[in-house]
């Protein structure tokens, strides 16, 4: 018996096996379509809105961007580089699920408008791959922040969850320099003696919640490499927990998963072999004047 | 007089407590929506004892923006028995622990035990001429005195700015907040012609609307969601908007706030009274 799916994935494989010259373009859908089979995951768009959140899904793909959020400048980056079918980590219309029910913007907000107006104009689409890239082998954007910091060789093999990583002892400033020159920061902020020497640092990235982060704190590493951190909780704890022990917290910002979708952007080289493909890095947007 | 009685009098001196309005950033809405519920559902007051017995004598009273364990420590060395923070001290907004097992709290609860100290949450007062001069802090350390429009705070302390620059700014909230690490986004050159004060910590996506405003060009908050807020602010920005977001720290922003409750306290009661600064502080690695 021959389902929707494996007559789609058939559809798929057929138009990828072609040459290019003679193949149609993929369309928006299709695309999709191909992701989702490809990466062997069962596709639950639910917990993180791993869908296509914007544009027309019978658009011809052109090129794939990724991205860690498609900002106005990385819509225009990647309509300049001839790419319309734009996969962000994060969301995209200000709204933590993209929806605009529960956005506390209104829908004539301007930017919201222009920003749609750019994507329909360029006949773009945005379709998120948050959980699914996660729950790529490996985390696709563990990944990448690990490869970017040049620490995946110091990942610690025997120790199963976030990745525990065990560096040549040097001081918290340098490790902290470090971290902000890999991950091209303008600032990076850190709690703790920068004199201190350190070698076990506990990782994360984004936002995984205020327990993990705090179990972080606990797991008994010298510091933790933390992404997005709901301060009074997580930063709260590290405050009271200095009292009774030393603690080094290095807050790299929600774009420390950035690099994780130039993983992903790797990967889909080997699913699109015919299409351009891209990771479009996201500048660190802040910075501490003096 | 008692702690409960303290209380009472400072309910008294600061205002009536806001009714059932937590502002634009309410903290129980935010853990509500954290949990998965609608950023739309209604605050809650957070004020009240936490910890210790408030029947006790007060002895002397130290007033934090967030209590710390060196807080707590340095209060115990003070003599002072009654400790007041403006900020959550044992977890979540509503100083409910996080996560399990959390040695740390377990630690401070004990030192809070074995010291004899009263633990008093204050961040409700935010009506009458007290709670609003509490709410208007940062704004009055850094020479804005005079909000704009009405006083429901839902729309944010807003003002019109004299000619000054966002680096000028950021140097005069340097100055009254014992912080250094303050994040900018956008063009510290960049004219201010309207700014708002987000009052409370982070409301995720709240935010946006009183940035959209074409009367305001500068959000200053503690915190915000940085995928919902910094995003949309870069994206003003890329549409060639003239707007920026400081973002000082919820504990910081509170330091102003608790250094003028300790001031309104001082005539209420014939204890000592201090300010502590909240620590240990962030740094910037440079």
């Amino acid at each position: 018996m021959i389902d929707r799916r494996m007559t789609l994935a058939g559809m798929v494989s057929t138009l990828l096996a072609a040459p290019a010259s003679a193949a149609a373009p993929l369309t928006a859908r299709a695309v999709f379509a191909e992701i989702r089979r490809a990466s062997g995951q069962k596709w639950d768009p639910n917990p993180t809105d791993d869908r296509i959140i914007f544009g027309d899904r019978a658009a011809p793909v052109t090129g794939i961007a990724t991205c860690f959020t498609a900002s106005l400048d990385v819509l225009r980056r990647a309509q300049a580089a001839g790419l319309n079918y734009i996969i962000p980590h994060e969301a995209s219309f200000f709204e933590r699920y993209d929806d605009f029910a529960e956005s506390a913007l209104p829908d004539h907000d301007p930017v919201i408008r222009a920003k749609q107006a750019f994507v329909t104009g360029h006949g773009m689409v945005i379709q998120r791959m948050h959980g699914h890239a996660h729950s790529r082998p490996g985390d696709a954007i563990m990944t990448g922040l690990l490869r970017q910091l040049d620490w995946d060789v110091y990942r610690a093999a025997d120790k199963p969850g976030l990745p525990w990583i065990v560096l040549p002892p040097a001081s918290a400033l340098k490790v902290g320099r470090h971290i902000k020159a890999r991950l091209a920061r303008r600032t990076l902020r850190m709690l703790g003696d920068p004199s201190r020497t350190i070698s076990t640092i506990s990782v994360s990235a984004g936002m995984p919640g205020e327990n993990v982060q705090i179990q972080q704190l606990e797991s008994g590493a010298d510091a933790v490499l933390l992404g997005e951190v709901r301060e009074p909780e997580v930063l709260g704890y590290a405050q009271d927990l200095a009292e009774s022990r030393k603690v080094t917290v290095f807050l790299s910002g929600h774009t420390g998963e950035d690099p994780g979708m130039g993983i992903l952007a790797e990967w889909l080289k080997t699913v699109f072999p015919a299409l351009p493909i891209q990771w479009l890095g996201m500048a660190d947007p802040y910075s501490n004047p003096a | 007089m008692t702690g409960h009685d303290l209380f009472a009098a400072i309910q008294a001196k600061l205002g009536p407590e806001a009714a059932r309005h937590r502002g634009i950033d309410a903290p129980a809405r935010r853990d509500t929506a954290i949990a998965g519920g609608s950023y739309r559902s209604p605050g809650t007051l957070v004020d009240g004892f936490r910890a210790g017995d408030g029947d006790t004598e007060v002895r002397g009273i130290v007033v934090a923006a967030r209590a710390s364990t060196a807080v707590l420590k340095r209060a115990k060395e003070l003599g002072a028995n009654l400790v007041i923070s403006r900020q959550a001290f044992l977890g979540d907004s509503q100083d409910r622990p996080v996560g399990k097992p959390e040695p740390a709290l377990a630690e401070k609860l004990a030192l809070i035990e074995s010291a004899g100290l009263m633990m008093l949450r204050l961040q409700d007062p935010r009506t009458g001429p007290a709670g609003r001069a509490l709410v208007e802090a940062l704004p009055r350390a850094i020479g804005l005195s005079r909000p704009l429009g009405a006083v429901n705070l839902a729309s944010g302390l807003v003002y019109r700015a004299s000619p000054t620059t966002a680096l000028a700014l950021i140097r005069k909230v340097k100055l009254a907040l014992p912080t250094q690490t303050v994040r900018l986004v956008g063009d510290p050159g960049m004219a201010v012609r309207g700014i708002a004060f987000a009052t409370e910590t982070s409301r995720p996506n709240a935010l946006n609307p009183l940035l959209s405003r074409p009367d305001i060009n500068l959000l200053v908050a503690g915190e915000i969601h940085e995928t919902e807020t910094t995003a949309y602010v870069l994206d003003c920005i890329a549409l060639g908007q003239p707007k920026a977001l400081l973002l000082v720290g919820p504990i910081e922003l509170e330091e102003p706030a608790a250094r003028m409750l300790t001031e309104l306290l001082m005539p209420t009661t014939n204890v000592p009274v201090t300010y502590l600064p909240s620590s240990p502080a962030l740094l910037d690695v440079v």
